[in-house]
Formats: structure tokens, C-alpha cells, sequence
């Protein structure tokens, strides 16, 4: 199948589930006349898309006809290629989605960072420059720093998500958290470091070893955030009696971590944690197990978000991180009524691939924007920012609200925490082991131990 | 103990160094061709590599039979094609040609295999060592790694120092004009210099999925190492860039442990600090030519 015959298809598919929005089945019978879709789509699995219909009541079908929204000019800036480009390997998918239902409406203008910081605000300055009415962003503190910036400088409505609000906000408003909002022209959505670091000792406290962590915090301003004796994640972790080991930053460039490896086996460390992206994590976990060092828990950050990565590690399965959405949240499209299978199901059949966690949240950037639109009636920047300041949504990823956050304009999703295994379907699938932050997600069972 | 380990796992790293050196070393050698895409040639080896072992359902080891082939004629062609019409006394133009090089195949790579990071799987040698002592253990693939390095450069030196082909190459790097007046076609010579510079990187970049993750844009990191072994060891010396490639890998594993014994702050700058301090004192290299 080419590229453009795979976009087609997605957009008949989702023509047809718009048009049939409030009757549930939507996506089945939009795929019973594409052969080629046939045989996935049918594997959607009455019982998700059932909920769809009682969930979806006829006020959330209403606003998905896309003539109530003023016309818009929209820039979408994410990284598309380069080493972040695994945070928007889903992006094609949900702006086909999206064009198909609002491209008359909305125009929607789509940049690619090349994982640049530089680049990004670049790209940001000519969206503005073209006359975008909102900018949406997305893809780590990288991405979304640079083009919030630029926003704010000119006067331009942003909205971002897929980073962690820490240092999303604290960048952009150059101070720590107080109860001025980063910027007056921004408005975020994710999680935070506190979840994720609550998520980590909810995992650990399922699994019965001794807790004794070893730290593998890097030289990189992630890896520095979180090793942070004060306003990282030690305090929490000692604060629930776990022994730290930690042999101090190290640069991410390192080959060798045969150091690490042999203070971690000295010391019985049973836990290992970390913020390592993919190639790095790789290095450790081949050079760990070749010298004998193969423990129990493995819970880290970053590096094991995405199937595509996990499935070329030495040893996959197993392996522990924070998750931040999945085809199971209990949660259904504003826009098209569709429950996160539905969506999860309608990305695999598009594309051939297991679904990815920026999934969730790229569609819920577009549907608090619309959402945003069709409020404001305008495209008036004052009018536009305050209505996505008002936002008060039930999206994909939780409820979005701008005002309930712990700053202003920051809205905090739920956060949950599991580990990949070996899956009947794809090589390997997220087995959710802690869902504190959201007790209506099903829960798998309680961590497995590693070997 | 430790700092023995250190070094005994610094050896074994060292050992990809020099495989990755050793492509850089002889286009330098021959041609005093610096090439700026050598660290994206080794990762489009391992893509190629890839490619090979899900298409044909090869071991990642046999698809090198394949793979070096593939890449051996892709520097022959790239060498006569493009490369050529570089050379001249100003290295100016081709740093820019490979410079430009980098970025095509960086993008290449994302178009065709996507920003996925791959692996090349061999089974459960990759996790598998010789027990030493409590203390050390020797992974195989490390290992292997060093013994494929010692090969390639054994055969290397073999071929230059007792085959034709090789004293064709050392007249060229000498004095090509004179070569050329005694009936050697540099402009080939050249073009068979830069496939063999393609094939050893293609063996590195091969060797180097086996050992981690890669994707398409970690090319340029490694290009610095294999730099740096280059420099170290000696512009255009075959043995100097194993000793180059090697002490490059003690440093690294010595750095780490000074980082775990002593706080952060050494790591790979103690490699960089061995480069620099071979640069001061000695720049041809430890085992360099004085000429060059």
C-alpha cells in the first residue's frame, strides 16, 4: 500500500465514523467496503465500540459538525524526524484524521522541528508569520519551550502537551512554580514529575526485593532534574526507605557503563531507575546482562515509552516505565466519539503498527483547540486564549481543564504505570500494573519480576 | 579490581573504535580524503545489514557477506562519481561533498526505515561473556568485536605491504603524480580505496548494531570517535589506528570508573583529553607518518 493510498483509506474511514458518530459501530461500517481494511477493522471488538454509543450522548456527535467553527489558520510544529522523532511517529495519522473532518474549516499547516530547538522557534515565527491564528505543539521540553516562547512573544495562542510541566514551565516563565501562569499566550497539558515519581514507588511497592535502587541519572538536563538531591526524585524514594545508589551524572555520549554496572552489583542494587533515552538504555542493558547484572526491576524513564524502541533492546520484556495513555483509557473522543480503542484499533489498521502513547495526546491537543475555536467564535487572538482558558473538556487523555492545575493555565493528566510483556498480537504489549492517578483504568495484575 | 576491569572492558571497546577508525585511516592514508559522512556510512551499513537479515532471514554475522559486497561497490561508484572531482590540494571541497553526503543519507534513512531505533539480533551471544574472575567477565560480542578489528587491520597491513595493489596505493599516497606518470591510474585506485573504506566502515556499522540501538541520525557521534582514534593512533598508519582505537577504549572505561570513583565530570572527556595531549605533543600520531 502506498503513503497515499494509506491516507485515503484513513480518511474514508474516518469520514464514515464521523457521519456515523452516536451510533457506535461508526468504524466498522465505514471500513466494510475497503478491502484492504477489512480484516483489521473487523477485529474491533463489539464490546468497545458499545460503550462508544452510551458514552457519547448527542451533544458530543452535535459539535463534530465542523460548520459551527470559525474558519482558522492552525500551525501544528512536532518532531518529526531526528532523535525525537519517535514522539510523533503518530502525527501523519491524527492530522489526516483531522483534516478529513474539519479541512474545510480549519487549515491546517503542519512543521516538522527535525528534533532542533533552533528550528523549532524558527518554524514557529513563520506559522505566525503566514497568519496562524493558534499554534499547537508537542514533543518534550525541546519542542515545547522554543515554540512557546516564540508564541508569546507574538502574541499568538499556544497550546502544547507530551512534556513533563516542570520544566515546560519553569523555562518558559524563567522562575520556579508560583501563581502567575509561564506565559500569558500558552496553555499546557501532561503530567508532572510528582506523578511520575509516585507512579515509580506504586510499581516498586508491588515487587518483594530489597530496596535498594541504583541510579542511572545522566549529565543531561532531564537526568539533572530528576538525580536532584533537593527538588528531584531522591528525596521521595528515601522518604519510602529505599537505599540509593547513585555514581553521580555521566555523560550520555558513554559507551561504557562497565562501572556502573560493577558499584551496582557491589552493592545489591535490586531497582534500577533512570531517565536514558533508547540508544542509551540499549548500551546499558546489553553491557549488564553480558556481565551478570540482570535485576529485577527495571523502571525508567523516556527510553521505554515506545514499543518501536523496547522491541530492539537485548531484553524487552519485563522492562517497567510511566505510561500515559493507552487503548484502554476510559476515555472517548470529543470529536469523534470514538473510545481510545477506537482510536488505537483505527491507527493499527491504518498503519500495520501497534498503537504508540503520543496517539492519545495528539488528538487531544486537536480537541481542546477546536473545541477552543468553536467557544470563542473567533479567531480574535484576546477572544481565542480565553476561551482555551475556559476549557473544560473530556478528552482522550482525562479532562482538560486550564484552571484546576497546580499553576495557572496547566492542566495535569493521569498518569499510570506498567511494563511491557509478550503479547499475543504484537511482539509486545503494556501490562498496566498501578493506576492510582486513574482507578477506572484496568489494571493487569501487580508488576513481574524480571528473570 | 574495578580499575582492572576498567581497562579490560576499555580494550574490548577499543575494539570497535579501531573498526570504525580503520575506513577513516585509509581514505586519509591514501588520498588525504577526509570524510565527514564516515559516522552515517556506518549506520546505513547497519541498515543495509538490516535490510539483509529481514529480507533473506540471515544472522546478522552471515549478512556481512552480503552487506560488505553491497558496500564495497557503493564506495567504488561513489568514489569515481563523485568523490574524484574533490580531490585537489584544498581539502575544502571535500569536507562540504561529505559534509552534504551526511545529511543526504541521515534523511535517507529516516524516508526509508523511519526514526525507529533498530537492533541487529544474534540470539543470546549477545548477552553472553567468559567469566574471568568475580569481578570481570569478557561479553562475547565485544569480544568478537576486537578479533574482527585485529583481522581487518591484519589484512590490511598484509595487502599493503605484499600485494601490488598495495604498493600501488602507497606510491599513489606518496607522490601521485609521479605514480601517475608510471602508469598508475590513481583515479581508480582511488575509487577501489574508498570500497574498501565503505566495506570496513560497513563491518563497523554492522558490529556496532549488534553491540546497541542505532537510528538513523546517530552517525555523527560516532564519527568523532573514530576521529580521535584516527588522530591518536596516527593519520594513515594501519597499526596506529588499532593503538588508537584502543587507547581511546582504555580511556573510556577508565573515565567511567574515575566518574563512579570520584563524581561526575570525566567519562569521555578523558578520551578527549588523551586526543587533545596527543595533538600537543605528538600531531602526527603515535604511530603516524612524519609527512603526514
Amino acid at each position: 500500500m502506498t503513503e497515499s493510498n494509506k491516507r485515503t483509506t484513513s480518511r474514508r474511514q474516518f469520514l464514515g465514523s464521523a457521519a456515523a458518530v452516536g451510533l457506535g459501530g461508526g468504524l466498522l461500517a465505514a471500513c466494510g467496503d475497503d478491502e484492504e481494511a477489512a480484516p483489521t477493522t473487523t477485529a474491533a471488538p463489539a464490546t468497545t465500540a458499545a460503550p462508544a454509543t452510551t458514552a457519547a450522548p448527542a451533544t458530543t456527535a452535535a459539535p463534530s459538525v465542523a460548520s459551527d467553527i470559525p474558519p482558522a489558520k492552525v500551525g501544528f510544529v512536532t518532531p518529526r524526524t531526528g532523535p525525537l522523532a519517535d514522539l510523533g511517529q503518530t502525527d501523519d495519522f491524527v492530522l489526516a484524521q483531522i483534516r478529513s473532518l474539519y479541512g474545510d474549516r480549519i487549515e491546517i499547516v503542519d512543521k516538522d522541528t527535525e528534533t532542533d530547538v533552533t528550528r523549532a522557534g524558527e518554524v514557529t515565527n513563520e506559522l505566525i508569520a503566514e497568519g496562524a491564528h493558534l499554534i499547537l505543539c508537542g514533543g518534550t521540553p525541546d519542542t515545547t519551550i522554543p515554540v512557546a516562547a516564540t508564541c508569546d512573544l507574538a502574541e499568538v495562542p499556544c497550546l502544547s502537551n507530551l512534556a513533563p510541566w516542570q520544566p515546560h514551565y519553569i523555562n518558559i516563565k524563567g522562575g520556579p512554580p508560583g501563581p502567575e501562569p509561564a506565559s500569558v499566550w500558552n496553555h499546557h497539558f501532561f503530567w508532572g514529575l510528582e506523578h511520575m515519581t509516585q507512579v515509580y514507588l506504586d510499581l516498586w511497592a508491588q515487587a518483594d526485593v530489597e530496596p535498594i535502587i541504583g541510579a542511572l541519572w545522566g549529565g543531561d538536563p532531564d537526568g539533572q532534574a530528576f538525580g536532584d538531591p533537593e527538588v528531584g526524585q531522591p528525596p521521595a524514594f528515601i522518604a519510602a526507605g529505599y537505599t540509593i545508589i547513585d555514581d553521580g551524572r555521566f555523560d550520555l555520549g558513554t559507551q561504557d557503563f562497565s562501572a556502573q554496572i560493577q558499584s551496582f552489583k557491589d552493592n545489591n542494587v535490586q531497582i534500577v531507575t533512570g531517565v536514558l533515552p533508547p540508544p542509551v538504555f540499549a548500551t546499558f542493558q546489553a553491557q549488564a546482562l553480558q556481565q551478570g547484572f540482570n535485576p529485577p526491576v527495571m523502571t525508567v524513564a523516556k527510553g521505554l515509552l515506545f514499543s518501536s524502541a523496547v522491541g530492539s533492546y537485548p531484553q524487552g520484556a519485563g522492562l517497567s516505565s510511566e505510561i500515559w495513555w493507552t487503548s484502554r483509557f476510559p476515555t472517548t473522543s470529543s470529536l469523534t466519539g470514538e473510545t481510545a480503542g477506537d482510536l488505537a484499533e483505527a491507527y493499527i489498521a491504518d498503519t500495520g503498527r501497534n498503537w504508540e502513547q503520543p496517539l492519545g495526546y495528539g488528538h487531544a491537543l486537536w480537541e481542546v483547540a477546536i473545541d477552543s475555536l468553536r467557544r470563542a467564535g473567533t479567531t480574535e487572538k484576546t477572544a481565542l486564549n480565553e476561551a482555551i482558558g475556559a476549557t473544560d473538556l473530556d478528552t482522550q487523555v482525562g479532562r482538560v481543564n486550564f484552571n484546576a492545575g497546580p499553576v495557572p493555565q496547566l492542566s495535569t493528566q493521569p498518569l499510570i504505570g506498567g511494563q511491557w510483556v509478550e503479547g499475543e498480537r504484537f511482539p509486545l504489549e503494556l501490562f498496566i500494573a498501578v493506576n492510582g492517578f486513574l482507578p477506572d483504568h484496568p489494571v493487569d495484575g501487580p508488576l513481574q519480576l524480571i528473570g | 579490581m574495578e580499575w582492572l576491569n576498567a581497562v579490560v572492558q576499555g580494550i574490548m571497546l577499543g575494539g570497535l573504535f579501531a573498526l570504525f577508525a580503520t575506513g577513516l585511516s585509509i581514505a586519509f592514508g591514501v588520498m588525504r580524503f577526509v570524510n565527514l559522512a564516515h559516522g552515517d556510512l556506518a549506520i546505513l551499513g547497519a541498515f543495509v545489514a538490516v535490510s539483509v537479515t529481514s529480507g533473506l532471514s540471515l544472522n546478522p554475522f552471515v549478512s556481512l557477506v552480503v552487506v560488505v559486497p553491497i558496500m564495497l561497490a557503493a564506495g567504488y561508484a561513489m568514489q569515481l562519481g563523485v568523490f574524484n572531482f574533490t580531490i585537489s590540494a584544498d581539502p575544502l571541497p571535500s569536507i562540504l561533498v561529505t559534509f552534504g553526503l551526511g545529511v543526504v543519507i541521515q534523511n535517507a534513512l529516516l524516508e526509508t526505515y523511519s526514526a525507529d531505533s533498530r537492533g541487529l539480533d544474534v540470539g543470546s551471544i549477545e548477552v553472553e561473556s567468559i567469566t574471568l574472575t568475580d569481578a570481570i567477565a569478557i561479553g562475547w560480542i565485544p569480544l568478537i568485536t576486537l578479533a574482527a578489528a585485529v583481522a581487518v587491520l591484519l589484512g590490511l597491513q598484509a595487502m599493503l605491504s605484499r600485494t601490488s595493489l598495495g604498493r600501488a596505493f602507497r606510491a599513489v599516497s606518496d607522490d601521485p603524480a609521479t605514480a601517475r606518470l608510471m602508469g598508475i591510474n590513481d583515479r581508480n585506485l582511488y575509487a577501489v580505496a574508498m570500497g574498501i573504506a565503505f566495506a570496513t566502515v560497513a563491518i563497523a556499522g554492522v558490529f556496532l548494531g549488534i553491540r546497541q540501538s542505532f537510528g538513523p541520525t546517530d552517525g555523527p557521534a560516532q564519527l568523532l570517535y573514530a576521529f580521535e582514534a584516527v588522530v591518536i593512533g596516527g593519520l594513515g598508519s594501519v597499526w596506529g589506528t588499532l593503538v588508537g582505537g584502543l587507547l581511546l577504549g582504555i580511556a573510556h572505561g577508565l573515565g567511567g570508573q574515575f566518574e563512579v570513583s570520584f563524581g561526575y565530570g570525566s567519562g569521555p572527556l578523558l578520551g578527549h583529553l588523551v586526543f587533545l595531549a596527543v595533538l600537543a605533543t605528538k600531531p602526527t600520531g603515535l604511530l603516524g607518518r612524519r609527512d603526514a
